[in-house]
């Protein structure tokens, strides 16, 4: 903007006081897209109820950035380094959209592949388990972020950063490593992580972060 | 809001400001540019350094990516706005002075509103907070260890009131 890029239309959002709210849904957690990462962090019905889904959230940025930046926004700038994707794929949040056809709600997992066209992102619907458990693992961000659900023998392996959009994986963690190998597409390769390189790692993390769940390590 | 000016209201450590802004001026200009408080610095533009950090309704915002309507109603502080009305200084400006906590003195108000915020939350923050906190902007010079040793010194030292 500072740059001399001017805008079409602003929309301000943060007048939408509605979509800011945390709320106890019973079998599920409604995050308003325009609540901050501030407020996801500092709630305390997110702290009884998803405390690892907090913890891997207040890992974003920084608390300037937490302060300001919202869920909503993080998802729909569609940035393949932000790690709200990857993090609400593998819990299985679901995305509730407000359309020209009325509301639609959409898996996290599949929606940043095509986000619906003249959409306002309202609400992030959060599914309380107790048997779930999520790990996460951004130590070699901005090259590879790897995010692991596990709910009984089934897990669910977010990848951030390697591929222009997340990559997730659904299956049996005992099938884990070769089934991830073979369905990992071709990673990015430049000059910040080479493809075979963040292959790699992503096997690397994502057996390291299913051993902790297992041995019953926070996230 | 397409192409029009707005209208803006708020205040600016504490001094009612009116003006109106194209949709797409940064606080930081209106504050730098208009209102010639230009302690706040600029440095990436991207919202990554914390140099232009000023407090919005108390929250630490980078005014390089906050927009000028953005604060319509709202409470500005820079570092201007610090000082006590008899001229003491805040006791983070106080302890940053006394701990050395800067050596070229770029970042030092965006730490520095950073710093306050953080003691306007939290009065006494454990040394790890206080490591979160300023962590979130970036010294080039000091390697945080003096900043860190201020804010806790600042921790200490009382809030002059009556401003
Ligand atoms: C220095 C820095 C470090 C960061 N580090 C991280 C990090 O480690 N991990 C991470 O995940 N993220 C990171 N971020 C991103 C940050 O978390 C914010 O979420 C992100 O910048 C979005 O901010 P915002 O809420 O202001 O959205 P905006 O920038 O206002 O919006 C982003 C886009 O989404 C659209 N949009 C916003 N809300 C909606 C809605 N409700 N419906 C439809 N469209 C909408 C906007 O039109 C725009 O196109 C970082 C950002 C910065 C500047
Ligand atoms: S200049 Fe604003 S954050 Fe760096
Ligand atoms: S004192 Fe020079 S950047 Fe911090």
């Amino acid at each position: 903007m500072r740059s001399g890029d001017t805008a079409g239309t602003l929309i301000n959002l943060s007048a939408l006081p509605t979509l800011c709210g945390i709320e106890d849904r019973g079998d599920f957690i409604r995050v308003g897209a325009l609540a901050t990462h501030w407020d996801v962090e500092t709630s305390p019905l997110l702290a009884t109820r998803l405390a690892a889904f907090q913890a891997a959230w207040t890992t974003i940025g920084n608390v300037r950035i937490r302060m300001t930046g919202t869920v909503g926004g993080n998802l729909m700038a569609a940035e393949r380094a932000y790690d709200g994707p990857v993090l609400l794929g593998v819990i299985g949040a679901k995305l509730i959209f407000l359309t020209d056809a009325g509301e639609i709600s959409l898996p996290a997992l599949s929606a940043h592949q095509d986000y619906p066209d003249r959409a306002l992102l309202t609400a992030i619907d959060i599914p309380v388990s107790m048997t779930a458990r999520l790990s996460f693992d951004r130590s070699l961000k901005p090259v590879v972020s790897v995010a692991v659900g596990l709910d009984g023998g089934v897990v669910s392996v977010g990848v951030g950063c390697a591929h222009t959009t997340p990559f997730f994986w659904l299956g049996r963690i005992d099938d884990m490593e070769d089934a991830l190998s073979a369905a990992l597409p071709d990673p990015i390769d430049n000059p910040m992580g080479g493809a075979a390189y963040r292959r790699r790692m992503v096997g690397v993390l994502s057996r390291r972060l299913v051993d902790r769940l297992r041995r019953g390590d926070a996230s | 809001m397409s192409g029009e000016m707005a209208f803006v209201s708020c205040t600016v450590n504490s001094v009612t400001q009116e003006f109106h802004v194209r949709p797409e001026e940064m606080l930081i200009d209106v504050l730098r540019d208009r209102l010639a408080l230009t302690g706040t610095k600029l440095s990436c533009d991207l919202g990554a350094c914390g140099a232009c950090t000023v407090l919005l309704d108390g929250k630490p915002v980078s005014s390089c990516a906050t927009f000028a309507w953005q604060t319509d109603g709202m409470n500005v502080r820079t570092v201007e706005g610090l000082a006590a009305a008899n001229g003491a200084l805040d006791p983070v400006q106080q302890a940053f002075i006394e701990n050395s906590a800067f050596q070229c003195g770029y970042c030092t108000p965006g730490m520095i509103m950073l710093a306050r915020a953080l003691l306007d939350r939290d009065p006494s923050p454990d040394r790890e907070t206080i490591r979160v906190w300023m962590g979130a902007n970036i010294c080039r010079c000091t390697g945080y260890e003096m900043i860190i040793e201020a804010v806790e010194k600042a921790a200490l030292i009382p809030l002059e009131t009556g401003k």
